[in-house]
């Protein structure tokens, strides 16, 4: 155990004089969640949609529409801007805004006469989300200015006939429209103020439905696991890697000329990359935990941690004990990690993945990583809730490292040329 | 200048002969190309929309309703067994017992949409948003039908018969096609995160072999002088970029369909700025970091932080205002704007003046801070 | 102390050893002496336990390496012929890892690793990363990490390439040193000058095959007393064996187109070199050596040590 203790200690000690690579590997995480964060995170949520108005009509219907998008509930969402007539165009195609709403002339003619009116939405083509939003808030608009037109009518109707006639309108008709209005306004009240129908989302069975105004925390929180497991696997790239930096420097041949085993010499190493995984693990975690500022299970998460460490030795074993060089290693490791990466919820949350993708992720330990550690972080889950991911990974781990100390024992054993 | 060619050729020649170099050049990017595309819809309009209806009233209103939710874009069913909650394996709206009597006698009646795991986030949030304009319509019609003499369904059909009063046409800028999506969105930002960080990766881990070795001393020492050698070397990394980008434009356009704009001459202006601008970041970086190991760490880190405030990762429209504005202080978000300019509005060359002297303002400095840390020994 | 019996190695079509022996004594200096590709480093990778030879054996103290490699490889200490040191750490902290590799602990291993910066004069630097040392420095570190557990038998190769003649002084005197001091060393260098001012028998190896073995007066001894005579001219091997042809002092050595090399016994070289300029006869050059080494190489393979 002494020699194994030093071999540790010995390897440890290098990677803190030379702390730049895991350094940088480990702040990645932190900078990548950071950024979604900063994007997705911030307090006001989604950005506004920059909605740009060309009103041709000016009248009672359009200056109505108008106050409509100015409403409270509207400014939450919409930053809306009326322009002069054939100018929005051109801004929507400088990039200055999500969408351009062109409201025609006779639009409050058409209402009133309850003519077929069109509205057009004209969307910024560089944006796809915005522009979406602005369409199905507009859609939803045009219903109720639709269904408003028709449960109108004989108000409207009289209106139109104040509006075109000469002088003021008398009080008899200012009555009589009132109370039409009036009467189609009761009539209505019971489906419509409120509305009488309304809707409840579900989410999937284990997902919290989608918060409104997700804070930086939470953002942060989400990106965290999955990247941070990545990064756990690149440390782990990094550790086992040395194995042929050793044999190129001389001093793995040197060690083979000592009283030790090959068997010896290669758990050193895998101790030693365990090791500095272990102390990678607990400075994201440590992160993780004070970002949550809530507890999380110990138990669970060590059992995690430990399955994690595991299935991160063994694939980096695997991997520096099939590759000839340094060099080819490296770049096996890199390209598979990526590729678990994308599909294992590293850089893409799992359930932005098409359904096919996300049954492969499945096969990558990145993914189980992943799931585990929001599971824990998300939602409070105890051993129970993380012992498939913690059986996956182990049992991928497991499985891999002995695959990969034989791999590496055999290459160690061999790879010394005269 | 013959010799700095010679040196810069040597640098790209030596790049091409190390194997993975194909991979990491060429199949990677294809590969993200594909892979945010099919994350964003593939190359060609969504499937239409899954949902099942679990109709648990079966009175008019509740069947006026279904009839409002059901058109072109919904793959609509209503399966004879009703699946349990949870394990459903296609999205599913559930229309409450007592709906019908419920709404015409004003009382609230909640509809819920179930989602499954399998749905990805926009798809959900569509089918809310189009269950919300059925609501809002048949909530219209149930008013007017109710106005002109009650609400009956033989009433309902006939309002639901007139044509619509109030429409709305969409249209899209620029050259008027439909939104970019899957691919067309993928593939510009996607070639400009790989060429940045492969440029990065490559030009930095190859100068650094040489720092180390000894080799860029050796270079020094032939009558070029110092200043040539970091000239040769710029150049080296530009032609590995420009290399880079333009096989991957071909693939962009024969693999994935992409139309690159209008404007040959204003897209080869922004390609050619953007390499320029990344082969200085390159040679930077080779001239700052100690070894390969370093430049390779560094040199993945800095590429995806500047891709993803560059808008190569998500579109940009979604950073707040601020991050939108200080990202231009980053030469990848000068090169997603051009992308935008020529691909999605059909702009040309004079459109393109401004993020290519931003890019080559970008080389520039670069170019300069690494001709003065680079040290040859 | 150190026994190497037959061994014999095969690299695919190249028999790169081919069934060396030789022993080594417990206070000796042993060379192997031999061009590059000679098989030197095989052998030593042989007898550290780093290549299994095809054929052969070799004892340690008595110990079998096949059976117990573990106690073989306590006993002895190897300085490869690449500098193989951690540059990340420090001497001390190089010296300390490799001790506890080789079963030193606490005190012991304390001291040990004292005594051996003291050795190789590293002491004042003992705490400064090896990043930042000298050439000569590194290659001093690099043989007391084959030291620092105090080996029965400690393997050399080629310890003194790259480095300043001072340094290479002070490298050998180390050696004489430990030698002198009980240990066994088998040292392998292509220098004629280390193997015949620092060992004590010496064995020539060349393309894998051990071609003599001997101290330096034997080995002189069989490339007998007299000089070496190199002729160089527009003549061809034929024509130049005839000109000696007969003459019983006169050993032919090699000939080539263009050279001739002729070994004179019994301080024959004048007489033969007068010989051989009477007459009209197309010689371009000639050069005498005295008795050495490289002429025993030359005798025995017809070519140059440095060749």
């Amino acid at each position: 155990m002494g020699l194994l203790a030093g071999m540790v200690r010995k390897d440890l000690l290098r990677h803190a004089r030379s702390p730049l690579g895991p350094a940088l590997v480990l702040a990645f995480p932190l900078i990548f969640a950071g950024l979604i964060a900063l994007t997705f995170g911030g307090s006001s949520g989604t950005p506004k949609v920059r909605l740009l108005v060309e009103n041709r009509d000016d009248g009672l219907a359009s200056q109505l529409a108008l106050a409509a998008l100015r409403d409270a509930r509207m400014t939450a969402y919409f930053d809306v801007e009326e322009v002069g007539v054939d100018l929005g165009l051109a801004r929507i195609e400088r990039d200055e805004a999500s969408a351009l709403l062109r409201i025609p002339n006779g639009f409050t003619d058409a209402i009133l006469a309850r003519e077929p009116v069109t509205l057009e939405l004209v969307r910024n083509p560089s944006e796809r989300i915005l522009p979406e939003i602005a369409e199905q808030v507009m859609a939803v608009g045009v219903e109720v200015l639709d269904a408003g037109a028709r449960v109108l009518g004989p108000g409207l109707d009289g209106l139109r006939g104040a509006i075109e006639g000469d002088g003021w309108p008398t009080p008899g008709t200012v009555a009589a429209i009132a109370t039409a209005v009036q009467s189609s306004a009761q009539a209505a009240s019971t489906l419509v103020f409120p509305p009488v129908i309304a809707l409840e989302v579900v989410a999937a069975a284990g997902n919290e439905p989608e918060e409104q105004g997700s804070t930086f925390s939470i953002v942060f929180l989400t990106m965290l696991p999955g990247v941070a497991v990545w990064a756990l696997f690149m440390v782990g790239d990094t550790g086992m890697r040395d194995i042929l930096t050793e044999a190129t420097a001389g001093t793995l041949r040197r060690q083979l000329a000592a009283p030790l085993g090959v068997r010896e010499i290669v758990a050193g190493k895998a101790l030693a990359m365990a090791a500095l995984a272990l102390i990678s693990l607990t400075i994201l975690a440590g992160i993780g935990a004070f970002a949550a500022r809530r507890p999380v299970d110990a138990g669970a998460f060590l059992a995690l941690s430990a399955a994690l460490v595991l299935a991160v030795t063994g694939f980096s074993a695997v991997v520096y004990g099939l590759a000839r060089t340094e060099r080819q290693g490296s770049t096996l490791a890199s390209i598979v990690l990526l590729v678990f990466a994308f599909l294992g919820g590293a850089f893409v949350p799992l359930d932005s993945l098409p359904a096919s993708l996300r049954i492969v992720s499945r096969l990558t330990p990145i993914a189980w990583g992943t799931m585990g550690y929001q599971s824990l972080l998300e939602d409070g889950a105890g051993l129970s809730g993380v012992l498939p991911s913690v059986l996956v990974l182990a049992g991928f781990g497991a499985s891999f490292l002995v695959v990969g100390m034989w791999l590496l024992g055999r290459k160690a054993a061999r790879g010394v040329v005269a | 200048m013959s010799n700095v060619l010679w040196l810069a050729w040597n640098d790209v020649r030596l790049t091409a002969r190390d194997k993975p170099a194909f991979l990491w050049l060429v199949a990677l990017p294809i590969a993200m190309m594909w892979f945010f595309g099919a994350i964003g819809g593939g190359s060609e309009r969504p499937l239409r929309l899954a949902l099942d209806v679990l109709d648990e009233d079966g009175g008019w209103v509740a069947r006026a309703l279904v009839d409002e939710v059901r058109d072109d874009t919904i793959d609509l069913q209503e399966p004879a067994v009703a699946q349990a909650p949870g394990g459903a394996e296609r999205r599913r709206l559930v229309v409450p017992a007592g709906f019908t009597a419920g709404v015409l006698a004003g009382e609230r009646q909640v509809l819920r949409v179930e989602h499954v795991a399998s749905g990805t986030t926009e798809s959900n949030l569509a089918v809310q948003a189009h269950v919300v304009r059925a609501i809002a319509r048949t909530i219209g019609r149930l008013a007017t039908a109710k106005i002109e003499g009650g609400a009956s369904a033989e009433r309902y059909r006939d309002v639901a018969a007139r044509p619509a009063l109030v429409r709305l046409a969409v249209a899209t800028a620029g050259r008027g096609t439909p939104v970019p999506r899957g691919r067309e969105q993928s593939v510009p930002g996607m070639l400009t995160m790989t060429v940045l960080m492969m440029t990065l990766i490559y030009g930095a881990v190859f100068l650094t072999i040489e720092k180390q070795s000894g080799m860029l001393r050796r270079q020094s020492l032939v009558p070029m002088g110092r200043g040539r050698v970091i000239l040769a070397k710029l150049i080296g990394r530009l032609i590995l970029a420009a290399l880079q980008i333009g096989v991957l434009v071909a693939a962009g356009r024969l693999l994935f369909g992409v139309s690159w704009g209008r404007s040959p001459a204003g897209l080869a202006l922004l390609l050619l700025s953007y390499a320029i601008a990344v082969a200085g970041l390159a040679t930077l970086l080779g001239a700052v970091v100690r070894n390969p190991a370093q430049a390779s760490a560094v040199g993945w880190i800095v590429g995806m932080v500047l891709a993803a405030l560059g808008g190569c990762w998500w579109p940009s429209e979604v950073m707040p205002a601020w991050m939108r504005a200080a990202a231009h202080v980053l030469p990848t978000a000068w090169a997603m704007d051009g992308f935008h300019g020529l691909i999605t509005f059909g702009q040309g060359l004079p459109d393109v003046l401004v993020p290519a002297a931003a890019l080559l303002g970008f080389g520039g400095a670069f170019s300069i801070l690494a001709a003065r840390l680079l040290r040859v020994s | 102390m150190i026994q190497a019996e037959g061994l014999s190695k095969r690299f695919g079509e190249l028999k790169a050893v081919d069934r060396v022996s030789f022993d080594v004594r417990a206070g000796e200096i042993y060379g192997l002496l031999g061009p590059n590709g000679a098989g030197k480093t095989t052998i030593l990778s042989m007898i550290a336990g780093l290549l299994a030879p095809d054929e052969g054996r070799v004892t340690i103290d008595g110990i079998d390496l096949a059976r117990d490699p573990i106690a073989v490889k306590a006993r002895l200490g190897v300085v490869p012929q690449e500098v193989a040191l951690y540059d990340e750490l420090s001497a001390r902290e190089n010296l300390r890892f490799w001790g506890g590799l080789y079963g030193l602990r606490g005190a012991r291993l304390a001291k040990a690793v004292d005594d051996s910066l003291e050795r190789v004069g590293l002491a004042p630097r003992a705490n400064d990363r090896v990043r930042t040392y000298s050439g000569g420095m590194k290659r001093r570190l690099n043989l007391s990490l084959g030291l620092i557990h105090e080996p029965r038998a400690l393997l050399l190769d080629e310890p003194t390439v790259g480095i300043d003649p001072q340094a290479r002084a002070a490298i050998l005197d180390l050696v004489r040193a430990i030698a002198a001091a009980g240990t066994a060393v088998l040292y392998t260098t292509h220098y004629l000058d280390e193997a015949e001012t620092l060992c004590h028998r010496i064995g020539i190896l060349d393309h894998g095959r051990r071609l003599a073995e001997g101290t330096l007066d034997e080995l002189k001894q069989l490339h007998g007393e007299g000089e070496l005579i190199t002729v160089r001219g527009a003549f061809d091997a034929a024509a130049a064996r005839g000109w000696v042809a007969g003459d019983a002092t006169i050993e032919v050595v090699g000939a080539e187109t263009g050279t001739l090399v002729l070994a004179a016994k019994d301080g024959a070289a004048a007489r033969i070199l007068a010989k051989l300029l009477d007459g009209d006869r197309p010689i371009d050059g000639v050069s005498i050596r005295p008795p050495s080494l490289n002429g025993l190489f030359l005798k025995l393979t017809g070519r140059e040590l440095r060749d």
